[in-house]
C-alpha cells in the first residue's frame, strides 16, 4: 500500500473512523470510572460513557438508515436516561455526604457488596 | 476525491482532536473544576460530531441536556460537596489504576481490531446491515426540513410505549432524587455514624 491510498483512507471519513472515535471515548471513560479517586469524576466518566455510545448510536444512524434515522431516536432516550442517571446520582452523593462528609472514593469503606 | 470530502474530514479530526483532548482532561485534570470545564468542552464538541453526521436534533439536544443541564448538576454536586483538599484526590495511585489502564488499553486494542478487520466483513454480507454512503439527495433533503419531523414522528408511533415508560422513569427519577436527597432522613442514618448512637 502506497502513501497515496493510506492518505486517502485516511483522509476519506466514513463510518469506522467514527466508531474509532467513540470506542477512544469508552475506553477513556472506562479508565477514569476506576482510576479516579474523586466521586464527581466517576460521576462524569459515567457521562463520557453514555456519549460515546451516543456518538456510535448516531453514526451508525447515519450511515446505514438515513431515510428513518432510529439510532438518533435511541440517541434521545439515551441522553433522557442520561439526566436521570445524572440527578440520581447526585441525590446519592448527598446522602452518601451527608453521612460521611468526604468524597473519595477510598472513605467508603463501609459500602460492602 | 473532491474538496467536501477534505474539508469534511478537516472538521471530523480537528472535532475528534478537541473532544478526545477534553475527555482526557476530564479524567487527568489536578482540580474538580477543570475537569467541569474539560466536560463543557466535551459535550460541545460531541455536538459538533452529531452535526457532522446530520443529525441537528441531536446535536441542539445535546448542548441543551448534557453541556447544559448535566454541567450544571455536576457543578451543583461540586459545590455541595466543597472538597477542601481536592488536589489530594487526583487519581488513585493504586495497582488497580494499573490495571485499569491496561484493561482499557487492552479492550482499545481488541475492538479496534474486530472494527478494523470485521466490519467490511460484516457490512459485505447482506442482511446483517449496510454500510453505505449517505446519499447527496437524502442529506439535501435533511439540509432543508431538518431531522426534528422524523424524529417526532418515530418517538409518537414505533417508539410511543418506551416514549411513555421513558416519562415514567424520569418522574420516578426525580421523586427518588428529592426523597434521597431530602431532609428529615435522620432516623436513617447508618449505624456507623455518631448521630444515631444517641437514640436510645
Amino acid at each position: 500500500m502506497n502513501w497515496e491510498e493510506i492518505l486517502i483512507k485516511i483522509f476519506n471519513v466514513e463510518l469506522t473512523h467514527y466508531i474509532v472515535l467513540s470506542l477512544i471515548l469508552f475506553c477513556i471513560g472506562i479508565m477514569g470510572l476506576i482510576i479516579s479517586r474523586n466521586v464527581i469524576r466517576v460521576l462524569m466518566s459515567i457521562e463520557i460513557l453514555l456519549s460515546a455510545v451516543n456518538v456510535n448510536f448516531v453514526a451508525f444512524a447515519n450511515y446505514t438508515d438515513l431515510s428513518d434515522l432510529k439510532g438518533q431516536v435511541f440517541a434521545i432516550f439515551i441522553m433522557a436516561v442520561a439526566a436521570a442517571e445524572a440527578a440520581l446520582g447526585l441525590a446519592i452523593l448527598l446522602a452518601l455526604y451527608r453521612n460521611k462528609p468526604s468524597v473519595d472514593t477510598e472513605e467508603y469503606k463501609e459500602l460492602k457488596g | 476525491m473532491e474538496m467536501q470530502d477534505i474539508i469534511y474530514s478537516l472538521f471530523f479530526y480537528a472535532i475528534a482532536f478537541v473532544l478526545i483532548i477534553a475527555a482526557l482532561g476530564i479524567v487527568f485534570m489536578p482540580r474538580i473544576v477543570y475537569s467541569a470545564v474539560c466536560m463543557i468542552i466535551a459535550f460541545l464538541s460531541a455536538a459538533g460530531i452529531f452535526v457532522l453526521l446530520n443529525a441537528d436534533f441531536v446535536a441542539v439536544s445535546q448542548v441543551i441536556i448534557y453541556a447544559v443541564g448535566i454541567t450544571i448538576i455536576m457543578v451543583f454536586a461540586i459545590m455541595l460537596t466543597a472538597a477542601r483538599e481536592d488536589k489530594k484526590l487526583w487519581i488513585a495511585v493504586k495497582f488497580r489504576s494499573l490495571v485499569a489502564i491496561a484493561a482499557s488499553g487492552l479492550l482499545f486494542l481488541i475492538i479496534l481490531a474486530s472494527v478494523t478487520k470485521c466490519i467490511t466483513a460484516l457490512s459485505s454480507r447482506a442482511g446483517l446491515f449496510a454500510v453505505q454512503e449517505p446519499s447527496q439527495e437524502t442529506i439535501q433533503r435533511l439540509a432543508v426540513e431538518g431531522t426534528t419531523l422524523t424524529i417526532g414522528k418515530a418517538l409518537l408511533t414505533d417508539y410511543v410505549l418506551p416514549f411513555e415508560i421513558l416519562s415514567l422513569l424520569l418522574l420516578a427519577a426525580i421523586l427518588g432524587a428529592v426523597v434521597i436527597a431530602g431532609k428529615g432522613q435522620e432516623k436513617l442514618i447508618n449505624p456507623t455514624t455518631s448521630t444515631a448512637e444517641e437514640e436510645p
